[in-house]
């Protein structure tokens, strides 16, 4: 009579097998969990980046007003407190590229008007003071909807400067060139 | 035996195990900095957004605030003075240059943002007319002058009275030009330098070098196409007439006729202004004085435009045309280079120019 004697490597196998599913589970698990957290933290990046891009498209352009010295005047004039220029406020869409979904953006500004009177800037002009801004503050404020469907918004600022300020350097060399002849 | 064989097998199934999770971890751990480097570029892309954006701001402030400052010195607030080093003046005919270099730092976290540029502060008047009396056109053969240059108030260099780009005849109409230091036509005539019988060098006609744009000359506006809108926007005082014209102002612009009443000032010696009357007669009754510097402009119109004058009346100053005038215009100009020279150095005439490659 033969007896069949339990292999010694069986029960090992089978708790090896058993701690390497759980194990493997576990890890699979977690992969698939910090992977999802990625994917999310991947496109909110991604969201706010191009929230940022936006806002920066828009300083760029405000920036640059009144640089061209009395060409940009009827610019610099048109600027309302929320109207004005060439890029007026407004929806966004922003392409973000082949694995999310373009995503609207919302873009606001505000102009502050800053006016002189000697050294002093005030809100509004002064009786004695330069009775045109001399300075545009501008804030540009950007929202989005992220992934929760919570509101966000990115916010950043420029100042646009009176053409006077900016005037052109070529006519500091025309100061006092123009004499009659002798 | 048979123990040990399989206890090293499950040794080496627990060693692959393990060297799996450890090939997951450190693939987790790679993928998780690239995500932090990814959130935190964006963070300090932020911040140095943010950075760059208030100096912006504050550059844009400190400008403005020195546009008009009476002087670059330390009777401006001490958050601009401080932010200004090599400030330097250079005279002018009538007026000066200065500049300045400013420069701010800015810090937030581990970023400091420093901005540094030049500026330079120059007057809006490119020129100083040196002439009571400066013709950008041919003058109406009957139009009538008189033109006071005394010689305390002669400008230093080019002591004119008439300067202009064509001929000015003065055989045609009454036209004196003398050095009285009162406005008295028949005094002036009696003492005249030049009149119809002779034209001294206080006349200086038929001179290619006064430009014949007169904004081109007073304003070099041919540099970037500055168009005469452009000079009204940034008037002061923007009128249709001078029924209601303000006792003192820098700069006036007037789209239409100007006439005033007998008895009226506009501007002094000390506060001179800049009158530039658009497209209309200029009519000064008994004993008026402008002071400052007028300008009769005849913009995209054939129309002719009058200067007239009462003999007691007078612009004190310098008058340009870039018109010829009507045949009954009568001009009297007391030429004054102190006036002048105030009007070119008034805060709210200046301008300022961002040094080219001064900006860090």
């Amino acid at each position: 009579m033969s007896v069949i004697q339990p292999s010694p490597r069986s029960g090992m196998v089978l708790l090896e097998v058993l701690l390497a599913m759980i194990m493997m589970t576990s890890v699979l698990l977690g992969c698939i969990a910090v992977v999802q957290n990625f994917q999310q933290t991947s496109i909110a990046t991604s969201l706010y980046g191009a929230a940022m891009n936006t806002a920066q498209r828009y300083r760029s352009h405000f920036s640059l007003v009144g640089k061209k010295g009395f060409a940009d005047l009827p610019i610099f004039v048109q600027i309302a407190p929320n109207a004005g220029g060439l890029l007026p406020p407004g929806n966004n869409t922003v392409n973000l590229g082949p694995h999310i979904a373009p995503h609207g953006y919302s873009v606001s500004w505000h102009s502050t008007e800053k006016y002189t009177q000697n050294a002093n800037v005030y809100t509004t002009a002064q009786s004695s003071g330069c009775p045109y801004p001399l300075i545009k503050h501008i804030d540009i404020t950007v929202s989005w909807q992220n992934l929760d469907g919570n509101m966000l918004s990115y916010s950043t600022q420029t100042a646009i400067s009176h053409p006077l300020l900016s005037a052109h350097p070529d006519k500091l060399f025309r100061l006092d060139a123009t004499v009659p002849t002798p | 035996m048979k123990y040990s064989q399989s206890r090293s097998a499950g040794a080496v199934y627990l060693t692959t195990i393990a060297l799996l999770l450890a090939l997951v971890s450190v693939s987790v751990t790679a993928i998780s900095l690239y995500f932090i480097a990814q959130s935190e570029s964006l963070l300090w892309k932020n911040t140095n957004t943010t950075l760059s954006a208030r100096s912006e701001v504050y550059m844009a402030d400190i400008g403005a605030r020195l546009l008009h400052a009476p002087a670059w010195d330390n009777t401006l607030p001490s958050q601009v003075f401080s932010t200004m080093s090599n400030v330097t003046t250079t005279p002018l005919t009538g007026g000066e240059i200065t500049s300045a270099t400013i420069s701010r730092s800015d810090t937030d976290g581990i970023f400091t943002d420093t901005k540094v540029q030049s500026l330079v502060r120059f007057p809006l008047l490119i020129n100083l007319p040196p002439a009571a009396l400066v013709i950008h056109d041919n003058l109406h053969p009957l139009a009538a002058f008189h033109l006071y240059v005394p010689t305390a108030r002669a400008h230093p260099r080019s002591p004119l009275a008439v300067w202009s780009n064509t001929e000015v005849n003065l055989l045609s109409a009454p036209r004196f030009t003398c050095k009285e230091s009162a406005i008295h036509p028949p005094q002036c005539q009696a003492n005249a330098v030049s009149h119809a019988m002779v034209k001294k060098s206080d006349v200086k006609d038929k001179d290619s070098a006064l430009p014949p744009d007169a904004l081109t000359y007073l304003f070099a506006s041919d540099i970037g196409n500055t168009p005469l809108s452009a000079f009204k926007r940034i008037a002061w005082k923007k009128m249709t007439n001078c029924k209601s014209l303000p006792t003192a102002s820098p700069f006036i612009w007037i789209d239409g006729h100007c006439e005033i009443t007998a008895g009226k000032t506009l501007g002094s010696p000390n506060s001179p202004a800049l009158i530039i009357v658009r497209n209309g007669d200029i009519q000064l009754h008994s004993n008026t004085r402008m002071y400052g510097l007028v300008v009769s402009y005849r913009e995209k119109t054939k129309f002719t435009q009058r200067v007239l004058m009462a003999p007691d009346a007078a612009i004190v100053g310098s008058l340009v045309l870039n018109h010829p005038a009507s045949a009954d215009s009568a001009i009297q100009v007391m030429y004054d280079f102190a006036v002048l020279s105030t009007l070119r150095s008034l805060p709210a005439l200046q301008q300022i120019s961002l040094v080219p490659g001064s900006v860090q």
